[in-house]
């Protein structure tokens, strides 16, 4: 249940937080980020040592994650803080692992290249928040598009049997 | 087999689509589009009547519908010619219903899809040449907004759908992980 709250907290902060970068706020958006982005850790911890894991709290937990950075991420681009490439391919990405996990059930690979990448998502948006417009910024995005690109690449092969069987199934 | 060649190669078409737009070449977007769309209709078509349908189509079409529309409403937001909150609203819903649809699938239910669905899609594909025309004014705002809700409305009937199925498994004793 807390756990739940937690992750629900996430989500709501995702639109407080694209509203203060919409006015300019981004000392506020930053703090309400790492405070979101520190209830990810938590929700998690939560959830194994003390409730038991709920169905919903397993569905909307790596949604909730998407859906922040995504959230971000198109804000940054309407203040052109991070052109529209970078975004456009960590999209493709979901877009195909989401549609792979809607057909055959989905091992999520190795669980720290998963890690390094939320990391660098992270990363990414706290620097940018700070950096705005810069070499810095891009250098972070282009370091979270790589690392989206290979874990989706990564979580492809681990599933490759299983995506090739579905795909010789006839409809 | 052709339908999935046109469906791999509309896939690769997103990227001259997005670049026209970026450089302002608005009539050869407009025609490359264009050509997108017709191939779309053209693989159903063929799987259809021609071919059997196959998994792979199955999956990648609305795949490459959705990198398609994403792509093209972050490269307008670049622009300037929409802001960012209609498209956010999009994306989220779209992120939201594919989740879903795996922990759907995952219990061994499918979906098929609707005529809210298909509505869903004519705005979607109205509003990417509506943009490219009218750019930054009203209209586009206009299209965007209007595209939005009826993006979210068919999620929300998906989203019901989706869960009252998942509600009769977790019935059933059916453990879900």
């Amino acid at each position: 249940m807390l756990a739940n709250l937690l992750t629900f907290f996430r989500l709501l902060s995702t639109f407080v937080i694209v509203y203060f970068i919409k006015v300019d706020n981004f000392l506020y958006a930053n703090i309400l980020f790492i405070l979101a982005s520190f209830t990810d850790y938590l929700d998690g911890y939560v959830a194994r040592n003390f409730d038991q894991e709920t169905f919903i709290g397993k569905f909307l937990d790596p949604l909730a994650d998407k859906i922040l950075f995504l959230s971000v991420m198109f804000s940054f681009v309407e203040k052109g803080f991070v052109s529209s490439l970078p975004l456009s391919l960590i999209l493709t990405r979901e877009f195909i692992t989401l549609g792979l996990g809607s057909v055959v059930v989905i091992n999520n690979g190795d669980i720290f290249i998963g890690k390094v990448k939320n990391l660098f998502h992270f990363l990414s948006v706290f620097i940018i928040l700070i950096f705005k417009e810069s070499l810095i910024s891009d250098i972070f995005i282009w370091i979270s598009v790589f690392f989206s690109l290979f874990s989706g690449l990564y979580m492809y092969f681990s599933n490759i049997d299983k995506i090739n069987n579905f795909m010789k199934e006839k409809l | 087999m052709i339908a999935n060649i046109l469906t791999t190669f509309r896939l690769f078409m997103v990227l001259p689509i997005i670049y026209f737009v970026s450089e302002d070449y608005i009539v050869k977007a407009i025609f490359f589009l264009f050509i997108a769309l017709i191939t779309d209709f053209l693989d159903g078509y063929i799987a259809r009547s021609f071919e059997r349908e196959t998994k792979f189509g199955s999956l990648m079409d609305p795949i490459v519908d959705k990198v398609l529309y994403a792509s093209l409403l972050v490269v307008f937001i670049e622009k300037g010619f929409i802001s960012s909150i209609a498209p956010i609203i999009i994306v989220l819903r779209e992120i939201i219903i594919s989740g879903l649809r795996g922990v759907h699938s995952s219990l061994g239910m499918t979906l098929s899809s609707e005529y809210h669905g298909k509505v869903k899609t004519v705005f979607q594909d109205i509003s990417m040449f509506a943009i490219l025309i009218f750019r930054d004014s009203i209209i586009s705002s206009i299209i965007i907004y209007l595209t939005a809700a009826v993006t979210v409305f068919s999620g929300y009937i998906y989203f019901g759908k989706m869960i009252k199925g998942i509600n009769l498994r977790r019935d059933d004793g059916t453990n879900i992980k």
